[in-house]
């Protein structure tokens, strides 16, 4: 509750994170299982009869991936940065002040696999063949590293294992039990994107060229297709037991008649990934008849499984933003563990509420909202309140807010009885009647009397 | 304390982080500031080679044109690249400023990312086809040199609104949604002007550079045009800095221009500061002629070093704005060697990689490409 | 030979997988004893002409899998559907039967993405003229298919019987009440009496998993064994090109082949979809109270419901008269441009069509926005 809420409209700033961040990752995989494909590609390129004709294949590859992973790859890793400090300035807050020297480890290496992918793309006519091959394995090698560190802090953020904010321990926090799974799987995504990559790209040749780069290009996929439910497998038993008890409870619907959005999202990427390895037999074993909308298809359906698994991720670490540490909405564990803490005024633990939106007021509830609900729900949009709270009456509200936190994916709901009607009334107002917090206490008094 | 507290009130200051530092505020400014310096080279770089490839463009100058064309893409991958350690280094020392700073102006703050995008596009857009659909290729790179304009514009108004905490809380009432930026500050102007006009110095002097080395290469005419309209750039950018600054010190509150202008570091850093781009004109000067790098090496490295003092500057500044509210040494230090070491590691294998490349492939690309078509 | 089988014919042995593979000897042992070879070999004829057009072809495929998931889904949300208890079986099936929920998020999903992938297929094999002679039935079929369909989306959205789909099935059949002679007649006949009761589910349920899956199947085959029959419609364009540059596909070797990993990816965006955006269940229908501020049909019956507004009072009559023509219309080209290559009618008949298209869009959005 430290810093100001950014209130997006419609889309909430969550969303805003989620969309740049999906694009993202999709590049940044594509990048580094692009690099495993140079470097593989041209050990093959020597050992075919017609060497030449398939590097003119690799420089097209390699111009359009250049254009592709520098535009909006690294733009939209910028943008990620960019959103999350407006999304959750708080959490941002606590993983750069624990992991600022290993982000400034991994920008070594995006300084460093940027240059080499210059020097391998401008240096195409000039370099000797043997120096074509020796960059681009240290392009792929660096840009491996990448992942090998930003794995640690995405991974923190669901299991922190041994760390705490006390023992600051940031080896137990970088490996942390869900690390090396999630590890296993991002590599095995990446050389699969970049297979698919190669199949678009060889769409773009004729035939018979076609027809061998596809081949090669389907090698890539295998990896995933075998070992994927393997490390998926191991990954869901890294996950924390109350993650499991959401995605099982998700199986049937819950609020409003909806799968858990956990459940929802994992089926997502385990079935578009089952779509991806059938597409793979497909092109492979008709290459062709394979388009190049085809293709795109196929790296789209990527994409979605990607949403999925990334959903997923998100999903299981609701309520929290770093688990066991920090809520999604700013609040922290520690101080919340103690039930009277939360009971204090609302106002009292933020600086960021006008002078109007003093107790009792019209605004009081607004700003509560604002100050504690926006930064996950948007009023009609994404995870609009408006259908949540339809059915809301003032008893079924308060008594609602007083046992948040057991829905599993809410934070606890922080103030008193005041701020708790003032956020009822607010709410119920949002479908057509204003109701003021005085009535809804009014209400509330009146039931409570047996 | 009342006159505190009543400050609080208007400004709601989040604590610092509880992890507190990660190493002394000293080494965390230091590489704060070597990387910002490297940041702001290369954006100048790029907005200032983007003006002048306009200016050929117009001029029908196809050898600047097809420099540019190529440089500009590259320039730009350095700049996003190298912003990113400034970025993280101000967020250490300074986030829990520059996050609600950030928030406050958010609508716009996002909308960098997408402008990002989009002039980035355009520039490789613009390389990759400006030979063969000339048509449309000035509005590409215009476009591309008004988003990114404008991306300085928007970073110049979170970076004052940081050291500004008294605005803060009106403005988040006003405006929760963040679409809103600090134009009630006086020093907008001045201080834009003073980040983005030496562009045309340090892309004057990149174009010097590649004149040394085509005089060098045996293309000794093109090279010394290449100087010659480097230098012209280099003088307007010069001017330009000179006026900027003067309008920073005329639009400074009276008690920030009694610290710089008051003696200690600041005026020294200033001093230092306007020796360096004296000497730099000196240097570019000589180097117009001159035969050999070094000159206009020399008069590189010594705009760099004013650029640097600058920055410190700039940090001193701002240290000057936000003491009633906070101080550095205020923070708690919990030192972590062991992820020290990997960085330093990491950047020394990095760097001694970039050497053996530029050893062993930069010279072959670099004379294939900067050569006159 | 022995007399009980026929013979494997010899343009068939070209063709099969060598006999010493499984595959090969299982389709040889096939045909010794269902002589199919000449419809295989008819089959096998189908050809895509390759032209800058040759997309569009794919939309009557991705049509066909939406409605295959339909099916499937279908089926499976009926193992928990009561016509009888219609809206606490749905709530059953959303909140107890597990992935319930799921499966008709996905029904939903798919059923609004065949309306719009047989929008666009209706209008781009309207604009590539390809219901000139000797296609009219095949024109015709598909306009019936349409039809059929569209009624399957109205039918299918009242079977939850909540509010939503409550007023939206009332409001859409009072509408249709409007027009003159037959509209009151159809509304009744719809509706099982003078309102929407829950024997209208009775009929729209009869209807949505019967009737019209057997009239779609029975004409779709129809409609494609004409395709079969008289070839792919070729454009203008490639028609006009000497026969060495006219280049082809196979159909089912390569075109077909192509587009399953397009087929994937849609089958992928329905449950992304479906995960983004699952499908509520809103209050059990009220059949006492107001409509709802603001209900309208769904979006593929919102342009004409949009139209007729500008039709107030007594000119209803003359809005309806107008999208009966509208209507009409398509039901006629192919007996008014009928000219191979296009002449000024097909010219104006094409720009009355982009006339069209743009209203169709214009309303629909209007209709969403107000």
């Amino acid at each position: 509750m430290n810093y100001p809420v950014w209130n997006v409209p419609i889309l909430g700033s969550g969303l805003v994170v989620a969309i740049i961040a999906i694009i993202h990752i999709l590049i940044s995989h594509l990048a580094v299982g692009g690099g495993a494909f140079l470097a593989v590609a041209e050990w093959w390129a020597s050992r075919q009869a017609d060497p030449e004709r398939i590097r003119a294949f690799l420089r097209k590859f390699v111009t359009y991936f250049l254009v592709y992973t520098t535009v909006f790859g690294a733009t939209t890793g910028v943008g990620i940065w960019f959103s999350i400090q407006l999304a959750n300035p708080e959490a941002t807050s606590l993983l750069i002040h624990q992991f600022v020297f290993a982000w400034a480890t991994e920008w070594v290496t995006f300084i460093g696999e940027l240059t080499v992918l210059y020097f391998y793309y401008y240096g195409w006519h000039t370099n000797s063949r043997r120096m074509q091959l020796v960059l681009a394995i240290l392009y792929f090698v660096i840009a491996w590293f990448s992942l090998f560190i930003i794995n640690g802090i995405l991974t923190f953020m669901l299991t922190p294992g041994g760390w705490t904010l006390e023992n600051r321990d940031i080896v137990a926090g970088f490996f942390n039990p869900g690390y090396w799974p999630a590890l296993f799987i991002r590599t095995l995504v990446m050389l699969t994107l970049a297979g698919l990559f190669g199949f678009v790209v060889a769409t773009r040749v004729d035939d018979d060229l076609k027809e061998r780069i596809i081949g090669f290009a389907a090698r890539f996929v295998v990896p995933a297709a075998l070992l994927m439910p393997l490390f998926a497998a191991w990954y869901w038993f890294s996950l924390p037991v109350e993650t499991h008890t959401m995605w099982h409870n998700g199986i049937v619907g819950v609020a409003g008649g909806r799968l858990e959005a956990i459940t929802r999202y994992s089926w997502l990427a385990a079935i578009t990934g089952g779509l991806i390895v059938i597409g793979t037999l497909i092109i492979a074993w008709k290459p062709r008849a394979t388009t190049t909308t085809a293709a795109i298809a196929l790296l789209a359906t990527a994409q979605l499984s990607m949403l999925g698994g990334e959903f997923f991720r998100e999903m299981a670490r609701k309520p929290f933003v770093i688990r066991g540490v920090l809520y999604s909405n700013g609040l922290w564990k520690a101080p919340s563990k103690a039930p009277v803490a939360l009971d204090q005024p609302y106002f009292e633990s933020t600086r960021w509420e006008p002078d109007h939106a003093t107790p009792g007021s019209a605004a009081h509830g607004e700003w509560i909202y604002r100050l504690q609900c926006a930064s996950c729900h948007t009023l009609d949009g994404y995870r609009s309140l408006a259908a949540r709270t339809a059915q809301w009456t003032p008893g079924f509200g308060d008594r609602f807010l007083q046992n948040l936190n057991q829905q599993g994916v809410m934070p606890p709901f922080q103030g008193n009885s005041q701020d708790r009607a003032a956020l009822v009334a607010y709410l119920i107002s949002l479908h057509g009647k204003p109701v003021a917090a005085a009535e809804v206490e009014a209400t509330l008094a009146k039931e409570a009397k047996p | 304390m009342t006159a505190l507290v009543a400050l609080l009130a208007a400004a709601p200051l989040p604590a610092p982080d509880p992890l507190g530092f990660p190493a002394a505020p000293v080494l965390l400014q230091g590489l704060a500031y070597l990387t910002f310096t490297l940041h702001l080279l290369a954006m100048n770089f790029t907005v200032g080679g983007a003006v002048l490839l306009l200016i050929a463009r117009l001029r029908r100058d196809e050898p600047s044109v097809h420099f540019w064309a190529t440089a500009l893409p590259l320039g730009f991958s350095y700049l996003v690249t190298l912003g990113i350690p400034p970025l993280l280094f101000v967020q250490v020392l300074y986030g829990q400023l520059f996050y609600t700073s950030s928030v406050l102006i958010g609508g716009f703050w996002i909308l960098v990312i997408p402008l990002l995008i989009l002039a980035y596009a355009l520039l490789y857009a613009h390389k990759l086809t400006h030979e063969s659909r000339p048509r449309f290729q000035t509005v590409f790179v215009a476009v591309a040199l008004l988003a990114m304009l404008f991306i300085g514009f928007i970073y110049v108004n979170n970076l004052t609104l940081l050291q500004t905490p008294g605005r803060w809380l009106a403005k988040y009432t006003a405006h929760p949604g963040g679409m809103t930026l600090n134009m009630e500050e006086p020093t907008h102007g001045p201080r834009y002007l003073f980040f983005i006009l030496p562009a045309f110095a340090v892309a004057g002097l990149a174009f010097m550079l590649r004149g040394a080395y085509l005089s060098r290469w045996g293309h000794a005419e093109e090279g010394q045009r290449s100087r010659r309209l480097g230098f012209v750039s280099v003088v307007v950018g010069a001017v330009g800095v000179f006026i900027g600054a003067a309008g920073l010190l005329a639009t400074f509150p009276a008690h920030i221009r009694t610290f710089v202008l008051g003696g200690g570091l600041p005026t020294g850093l200033l001093t230092a500061a306007v020796a360096a781009a004296v000497v730099g004109l000196v240097l570019a000067f000589a180097a117009r002629k001159a035969q050999g790098l070094l000159p206009i090496y020399a008069a590189i490295l010594s705009f760099a070093a004013g650029l640097a003092c600058v920055v410190v500057l700039r940090d001193q500044v701002r240290g000057a704005y936000l003491a009633p509210y906070f101080q550095l040494r205020d923070v708690p230090v919990n030192v972590q060697y062991g992820m020290l070491a990997v960085f330093g590691a990491s950047l020394v294998a990095g760097l001694g990689l970039l050497i053996v490349l530029l050893v062993k492939v930069a010279r072959p690309i670099a004379a294939k490409h900067v050569v006159v078509r | 030979m022995d007399e009980r089988f026929a013979p494997v014919p010899p343009e068939a042995e070209e063709s099969l997988p060598p006999p010493g593979t499984l595959v090969g000897q299982g389709l040889r042992a096939l045909l010794r004893r269902y002589p199919i070879w000449p419809v295989v070999a008819f089959f096998g004829k189908k050809r895509v002409p390759e032209h800058r057009d040759t997309g569009w072809y794919a939309l009557g495929g991705i049509a066909m899998l939406f409605f295959a998931i339909q099916v499937v889904t279908g089926i499976l949300l009926m193992v928990y559907y009561r016509p009888s208890q219609p809206w606490q079986s749905v709530q059953r099936i959303v909140t107890e039967v597990p992935y319930g929920a799921l499966i008709r998020s996905v029904h939903h999903w798919s059923a609004n993405l065949m309306a719009l992938a047989l929008f666009v297929h209706l209008f781009s094999t309207f604009f590539m003229k390809a219901y000139r002679p000797p296609r009219e039935l095949t024109w015709l079929t598909g306009l019936g298919l349409f039809g059929l369909v569209l009624f399957f989306s109205f039918s299918g959205y009242l079977l939850p019987w909540d509010d939503l789909s409550f007023f939206a099935t009332r409001v859409g059949i009072a509408e249709m009440e409007k027009a003159p002679l037959l509209g009151p007649w159809m509304a009744d006949l719809l509706r099982g009496g003078a309102d929407v009761t829950v024997d209208t589910i009775g009929r729209f349920y009869v209807f949505h998993v019967t009737v019209l899956p057997l009239l779609v199947i029975a004409l779709l085959g129809v409609h494609l064994l004409f395709i079969q029959l008289q070839g792919v419609s070729e454009p203008d364009h490639f028609a006009a090109l000497p026969g060495e540059k006219k280049r082809y596909r196979s159909f089912f070797g390569e075109f077909l082949v192509g587009e399953i990993p397009i087929w994937l990816f849609l089958w992928g965006v329905v449950l992304a979809l479906a995960a983004m955006l699952p499908r509520g269940l809103a209050l059990e229908a009220d059949v006492t109270a107001a409509a709802p501020v603001g209900i309208k049909p769904e979006w593929y019956f919102l342009a004409p419901y949009q139209a007729l507004k500008l039709f107030p009072g007594r000119l209803e009559l003359v809005g309806m008269a107008m999208m009966g023509l509208a209507a009409g219309s398509l039901l006629v080209v192919p007996f008014i441009d009928r000219a191979t290559p296009s002449d000024a009618r097909g010219r104006l008949v094409a720009w009355l069509g982009a006339a069209g298209l743009v209203g169709l869009i214009v309303m629909t959005v209007w209709g969403l926005l107000s």
